[in-house]
């Protein structure tokens, strides 16, 4: 420098010198430059040399007075103007770089551009000018393709201007286009080698970000040569030795960092580097100062992000959540996009607040970024695993596989694995667990929490391994209780937990003694626990002790007075009582309840319950409808809540039933049944309909295998309905050993015997009927109608009034008796035929024994004849012989064809024998054997002929018109089986079997009949349909209390586990530092 | 180890509903053979080892009689008569005598050894169900529709006393070995307990709410057994009538319950397809034989008590070994 500036004195030669190391007050120069009239020119050499020694207030006051004061009255004064304005431009430019507040820092961009634009004015395509406020708009931030053009007219001018290279690499940078960054670099420092450090800065970086560390730390060994102040480099070399992750590498990072922070004590990203190192050297309340420090002096957004983020993460270790939360926020609102970490801390912090909603996308964001992050995914797995929505839940499934799939030894990723599939994949899920505690024993070496194996115990158990189950079961247990000693109360609740499904597993296992010890401990020590109330409760019930089972549910009710579960199981003992009033009034009761207003289960039950009214005859048609809509309806709105409810469907079905829309009826159970196999009522209905739609062969199949597959026991009203379609289809002897069956299991019921007793008559009119009927079955078919008779005589006295008319009963005795009469001369025919047909066989007997007799005779004779024959032949040949002595050469021939051809005609007469008699004696028996089925066969088709044509021929007997009546009823309504009236009394009256037997007797003689029973069962079938909805609804019920059970152990584990997982990320090291220093 | 020592399949030609064990003691053959001195059966009878006999009665309305004979069932007598369906078989303590009785009504008393109809008693429409002899063989006992059980004379065969319960059907029915208590048990889960020489009711126990279609006396009469289809059974003190435990195991109703002659173990049979055999000291089953197909109606011990017999459903009838 020059050492003084002389500024020359108005109209003088002289010059007033300024010593520019004795600078003088500014107003001072101003006043002397004003007084002196001195050109711009000066004024700008003089701010510039105010600026070089730091005086920055006196250069600002010297330029912004100049534009007033200056002389601008020479020759070329427009540069020197643009200079003065250009200048104090770029100094606000600069301030406003380092200014942290957003307000002043506009403000000072404001003053820059108003100053540019008042240049743009006096010469606007000014290379420096051009490139002023290019850096002004480039520093601005978001006018970067404004600064881009202008440094391109620039270089456009003149290619290696320097400034624009820079500029132009900085717009690369920032645009990521690190290549092209790395070249303008390049071609600056081409150039002019002995460029600043900052360009060996610039170059660091984009090697940083092209991924060579070694070039990297090159440049910014170089930058730091040039500049040893330039924090720049020093935090670029420091991030890549704290990357190489060695202890001494670290050492000489954090040196590095803390020579930095030294030189410039601002530089955020200084301060968040350290904060980092603090950070991992569990300095959290240094963590806490640094980050504060670099929030408060930057204003980039992105290093603000890291600064919050780095707070943040200090609070949330220490465990101010609330705090942490705010930071982590505002982190989330400054990071740049690819900034992921303080969105997974902010779901993290949401986690924690329970609000899942808000987590889950802040981890979705996290995942965009990085698809593949495990921790992440295992998070958000975790959280959708217990979302509410399946399509979230199979999200939740598909990110925990992926997890499995890279990190197979994660115990946690697996045990989330696991609980989500127990929603679906029962195997799958064991699986799961299987394999973390594999790994927990091999790899982690703890013993397997209680927590797991109570899981796998009761998955064990719904997959039917009763005895694993209780293996895991017992396991939990000890666990539970070795763990008891540190944490008491919570290993406790997981014990009592354990016990309970213990329990239920004994119930499973039919150890009910078992099972009752287990939940009465559980309830000594805690009294609270309702779902032991409530199985204790079922099981009595299932012992058929009512009263102690109701006593057990009301327990349960003074605890939780609106327990939805004990009044639905109180509802159904009333209802099993059939006590409709007070079973109606408990489901209401839960449906009153706001918050079980929507329980498909009561609604279901309501809607069973005026099924059943149904079931019971009324005279009143308009409320049989009336009832029957009602049922409609609550189905309906079931159907509403849940689509899928098939017992709604079911009672839906039923109703169509008895409104008589056959067809639709069977539909919808078909769909039913189609949707689930277990459900019995389905079963019994389609029967029902095939019965209905005379389908019987279907009908009994679809019985028996109901059955097979739903009772271990006799269960004596489906052997009913099986014997029913047994009889309509004119199979009676399987309905009588089926009814036999049913009678064995159930002695007292008396519409068994009635229907026995039928069975019994019925097919003893056929055998009588039946004129080939051999003596003995007919004497049988007479003791039969003989037990008929006692049986009605029986019933017409001690039946049971409640279930069907007695007075029929009589009428069948007396009938019977009819029967029996008639039957002495049955039985006086089959004698005859008997004895006939045994005189026919004695003939024949004696026939086959004369024929017999006959042939042998012939027999002999044949022999007889042979044997001269041959004693012929003999004779013959040694008379022969005799002939032949002397000419023995000659006839030698001869004799040799003789004996050849005498032994032919023996052997064909033989045969001619042999078959005759064979022949003959087989086809005497095998004929009539043959002919006699042949004959039954077609008896038995023209009868069934018979029978079908009068199905359809109505005959006007009386007997036959109240038949008519009772077929209308029965369709109409299926009453179950009490208090019906006189009326509906006959409708119980089977249909078409009496046409069919009356037509019979038409043939016969009168006979008259009425079958009773068989519609009986016709009754009680639908009504007990929607009992037994009840039941496997019930039993669902019970179901959903265990799996209930189980998941709230798993509810506690996982809240367990999402403290854990809050705990820490890994935290990537190599942040971006942006690219402020530039 | 329990062990299926034979299996009979399609014994009967339907389901078969009951079984009985009996050995014909040499006592009584030899006082039979005095009897029919003149017979011819009389050698080859006198020959045999004591003759081991099983009954079945099955829905096909007939009673066979099956001699167990080199661990091998070979049918010994079909005996018919019977409609219906064959309810329970029993037979007399001195093994001479067979008592079975029908869905019909209707009691025969056979003669096992010769397979003949001693007599028959065909009583009201529904006054028969299971039956039972008395120890000294001299009366059958079967409880009825009423809740009535009336003891039929051997000899007389007639009704010859009659206890009334006043309760429901007698489903089961049970003659003590010392011959002191008759015990039933009723469709509506009461047990009834007689004293026979007053002919009282002395003890009427609510013991199941289900039906009772077993029950039996230990050998030494003090404990009596209980099988409901509640899926539970039942011991109790007889003189007391004191529960004295409760034994669940079995998925479905228990059809059949029999006591071991060695005092230590019973045997239960089930619908849920199995037979169990239970230890009394500790009340627990000791071995669960799942070999039957469907319901086991019926079970019983041999005289011995080294093995078991079962029927069932499946028209089968099985032989099991017991471990001694």
């Amino acid at each position: 420098m020059s050492g003084s500036i002389e500024i020359p004195l108005r109209e003088t030669d002289e010059v007033v010198e300024l010593k520019i190391d004795q600078l003088p007050e500014a107003e001072v120069v101003i006043s002397i430059l004003c007084q002196e009239h001195v050109q711009l020119q000066l004024w700008v050499n003089v701010a510039l040399e105010y600026y070089k020694q730091n005086k920055f207030e006196d250069f600002v006051t010297i330029l912004e007075r100049s534009t007033q004061e200056a002389n601008t009255e020479y020759n070329d004064y427009e540069r020197d103007q643009m200079r003065a304005l250009d200048m104090l431009a770029a100094y606000y430019v600069q301030l406003a770089n380092q200014e942290r507040i957003k307000e002043k820092r506009d403000k000072l961009f404001d003053k820059a551009n108003l100053l540019y634009n008042t240049a743009d004015k006096i010469i606007m395509y000014d290379q420096n000018h051009m490139l002023g406020r290019a850096y002004c708009r480039l520093l601005e931030g978001d006018k970067m393709d404004q600064a881009e053009t202008q440094f391109n007219f620039v270089l456009n001018q003149s290619p290696n201007n320097i400034p624009s290279l820079l500029g132009k690499a900085c717009i690369a940078y920032n645009k990521k286009d690190y290549r092209a960054a790395l070249a303008f670099y390049k071609k600056a420092l081409r150039t002019n080698p002995n460029c600043p450090g900052a360009v060996r800065l610039g170059m660091g970086h984009c090697f940083m970000k092209l991924g060579n560390p070694d070039k990297a730390r090159l440049a910014f060994e170089r930058a730091l040569q040039l500049d040893p102040k330039c924090v720049g480099a020093l935090v670029g070399l420091a991030v890549l030795k704290l990357n190489i992750q060695e202890p001494d590498s670290i050492k000489d990072g954090v040196q590095m960092l803390s020579t930095a922070y030294r030189i410039d004590s601002t530089n955020a990203m200084v301060l968040n580097h350290l904060a980092n190192h603090f950070f991992f050297k569990k300095d959290y309340t240094k963590v806490r100062q640094l980050a504060l420090h670099a929030i408060n002096n930057t204003e980039n957004e992105p290093m603000r992000a890291e600064s919050c983020y780095q707070l943040a993460r200090a609070l949330h270790v220490q465990g101010d959540y609330d705090q942490a939360f705010q930071y982590y926020y505002q982190a989330t609102q400054f990071a740049p996009a690819h900034f992921v970490l303080p969105h997974f801390g902010l779901g993290q912090m949401y986690i924690y607040r329970g609000d899942t909603e808000n987590a889950a996308q802040c981890l979705e964001k996290v995942l965009k970024i990085q698809p593949t992050n495990y921790e992440t995914m295992k998070i958000l797995g975790s959280l959708y695993a217990n979302s509410s929505s399946q399509s979230k839940r199979d999200i939740a499934r598909s990110h925990l596989r992926k997890v499995t799939e890279q990190f197979p030894d994660d115990v946690e990723a697996w045990i989330e694995m696991a609980q989500i599939l127990e929603q679906s994949d029962l195997a799958g899920a064991l699986q799961a667990y299987h394999t973390t505690i594999r790994i927990l024993k091999e790899k982690v070496q703890v013993e397997v929490p209680p927590e797991i194996l109570n899981n796998v115990g009761s998955l064990h158990y719904r997959l039917g391994n009763l005895e694993e189950s209780k293996n895991s079961f017992a396991e939990s247990l000890g666990r539970s209780r070795a763990e008891a000693e540190q944490d008491p109360q919570y290993y406790n609740s997981i014990a009592v937990t354990t016990t309970y499904n213990l329990a239920r597993l004994h119930e499973a296992l039919c150890s009910f003694n078992q099972a009752e010890r287990l939940y009465k401990d559980i309830l000594k020590e805690h009294p609270n626990y309702i779902d032991c109330y409530l199985r204790l409760g079922c099981m009595a019930r299932d012992k058929g002790q009512i009263y102690e089972a109701s006593d057990w549910f009301k327990d349960a009710l003074r605890i939780n007075t609106e327990h939805p579960d004990a009044w639905s199981l109180l509802g159904n003992l009333h209802l099993a009582k059939m006590e409709w009033q007070p079973g109606q009034k408990k489901f209401e009761r839960i449906l009153n309840n706001p918050a079980t207003s929507t329980d498909t289960y009561s609604h279901i039950a309501l809607g069973n319950v005026w099924l059943t009214t149904l079931h019971q005859p009324t005279k009143e048609k308009e409320k049989e409808k009336r009832h029957q809509e009602r049922a409609l309806q609550i189905f309906k709105s079931v159907l509403r809540i849940d689509p899928r409810n098939i017992w709604a469907t079911n009672g839906i079905g039923a109703v169509l039933a008895h409104k008589g829309c056959t067809n639709e009826a069977r539909d919808i159970f078909a769909q039913v049944r189609e949707a689930t196999a277990d459900f019995c009522d389905v079963w019994l209905n389609i029967a029902h309909i095939y019965v209905e739609q005379k389908q019987y062969i279907s009908a009994i199949q679809m019985y028996e295998n109901c059955l097979r597959k739903f009772y271990k026991y006799h269960n004596v009203e489906v052997l009913q309905y099986l014997a029913r379609a047994y009889f309509k289809a004119g199979k009676l002897r399987e309905a009588r050993t089926v009814l036999l069956k049913a009678r064995r299991v159930a002695p007292l019921d008396t519409v068994v015997l009635y229907n026995i007793a039928l069975v019994l008559q019925r097919l003893a009119t056929h055998i009588l009927k039946d004129e080939k009927s051999t003596l003995s079955t007919v004497l049988q078919a007479v003791t039969d109608l003989g037990l008929s008779l006692k049986y009605f005589e029986h019933l017409s006295v001690h039946g049971d009034r409640m279930r069907y008319d007695v007075n029929l009963a009589g009428a069948e005795a007396r009938q019977c008796q009819d029967l029996l009469s008639q039957a002495q001369y049955h039985v006086a025919r089959a004698r005859r035929v008997d004895e006939e047909e045994k005189k026919m066989r004695k003939k024949q007997e004696e026939e086959r024994a004369a024929f017999r007799l006959k042939q042998k005779k012939e027999m002999k004779l044949m022999e007889e004849r042979r044997r001269q024959a041959q004693e012929d032949l003999l004779q013959r040949r040694a008379e022969y012989k005799e002939k032949t002595k002397n000419a023995l050469t000659f006839a030698d021939f001869p004799p040799e064809m003789k004996p050849k051809k005498g032994r032919g005609r023996r052997t064909t007469g033989d045969g001619e024998i042999l078959s005759d008699s064979g022949s003959e004696g087989e086809a005497g028996p095998s004929e009539p054997r043959e002919k006699k089925p042949k004959e039954r066969k077609k008896k038995s088709q023209s009868g069934s002929r018979r029978r079908r044509k009068e199905d359809g021929s109505g005959s006007d007997r009386p007997t036959k018109k109240r038949s008519r009546i009772v077929e209308k009823g029965a369709r109409k309504s299926r009453p179950s089986d009490e208090g019906m009236s006189k009326a509906q009394k006959s409708r119980i009256i089977s249909k078409e079997t009496i046409s069919t037997s009356e037509s019979d007797s038409d043939s016969g003689k009168s006979e008259k009949r009425k079958s009773n029973k068989s519609d009986k069962s016709d009754r009680s079938d639908r009504s007990d349909h929607s009992d037994k909805s009840d039941k496997s609804d019930k039993s669902d019920k019970s179901d959903k209390s265990d799996n209930s059970d189980n998941s709230d152990s798993e509810r506690e584990k996982s809240s367990g586990k999402e403290n854990a997982s809050g705990k820490e990320n890994s935290s990537g090291k190599d942040n971006s530092s942006g690219n402020e220093s530039d | 180890m329990y062990s299926l020592l034979h299996k009979k399949e399609n014994a009967h030609d339907d389901s078969i509903w009951s079984v009985a064990w009996g050995k014909v003691t040499r006592k009584e053959q030899e006082k039979e053979n005095g009897e029919n001195h003149d017979e011819n059966s009389r050698d080859s009878i006198h020959r045999d080892p004591p003759s081991e006999f099983i009954v079945t009665g099955s829905v096909d309305d007939l009673v066979k009689v099956w001699r167990f004979h080199n661990d091998r069932l070979e049918l010994e007598h079909r005996l018919e008569g019977h409609a219906l369906g064959v309810v329970s078989v029993a037979i007399s303590s001195d093994g001479n005598m067979l008592a079975s009785t029908s869905l019909d009504s209707s009691l025969r008393l056979w003669d096992l050894v010769s397979g003949e109809k001693i007599g028959s008693m065909d009583v009201g429409s529904v006054d028969i169900w299971t039956c039972a002899f008395s120890p000294d063989d001299k009366y059958v006992i079967s409880g009825n529709h009423a809740g009535k059980i009336i003891m039929y004379g051997v000899e007389s065969k007639k009704q010859e006393q009659v206890l009334d319960t006043r309760g429901k059907f007698a489903l089961s029915i049970a003659y003590s070995p010392d011959g002191k208590y008759i015990a039933s048990g009723a469709i509506d889960g009461m047990i009834d307990i007689f004293d026979v020489a007053s002919g009282k009711l002395v003890h009427a126990l609510e013991g199941h709410a289900m039906p009772i279609r077993s029950l039996c006396f230990s050998p030494d009469s003090q404990l009596l057994l209980t099988a409901s289809d509640d899926g539970h059974m039942k011991l109790y003190d007889v003189q007391h009538a004191n529960a004295v435990g409760t034994l669940s195991g079995h998925a479905s109703w228990v059809l059949s319950v029999a006591f071991c002659p060695d005092k230590n173990h019973f045997v239960s049979s089930s619908s849920d397809h199995t037979v169990k055999v239970w230890e009394l000291k500790e009340r627990q089953c000791i071995s669960t034989l799942s070999v039957h197909t469907d319901q086991v109606w019926g079970v019983k011990y041999n005289p011995e008590g080294n093995k078991i017999v079962s029927c069932s459903e499946d028209r089968s009838i099985n032989i099991y070994d017991c471990p001694t």
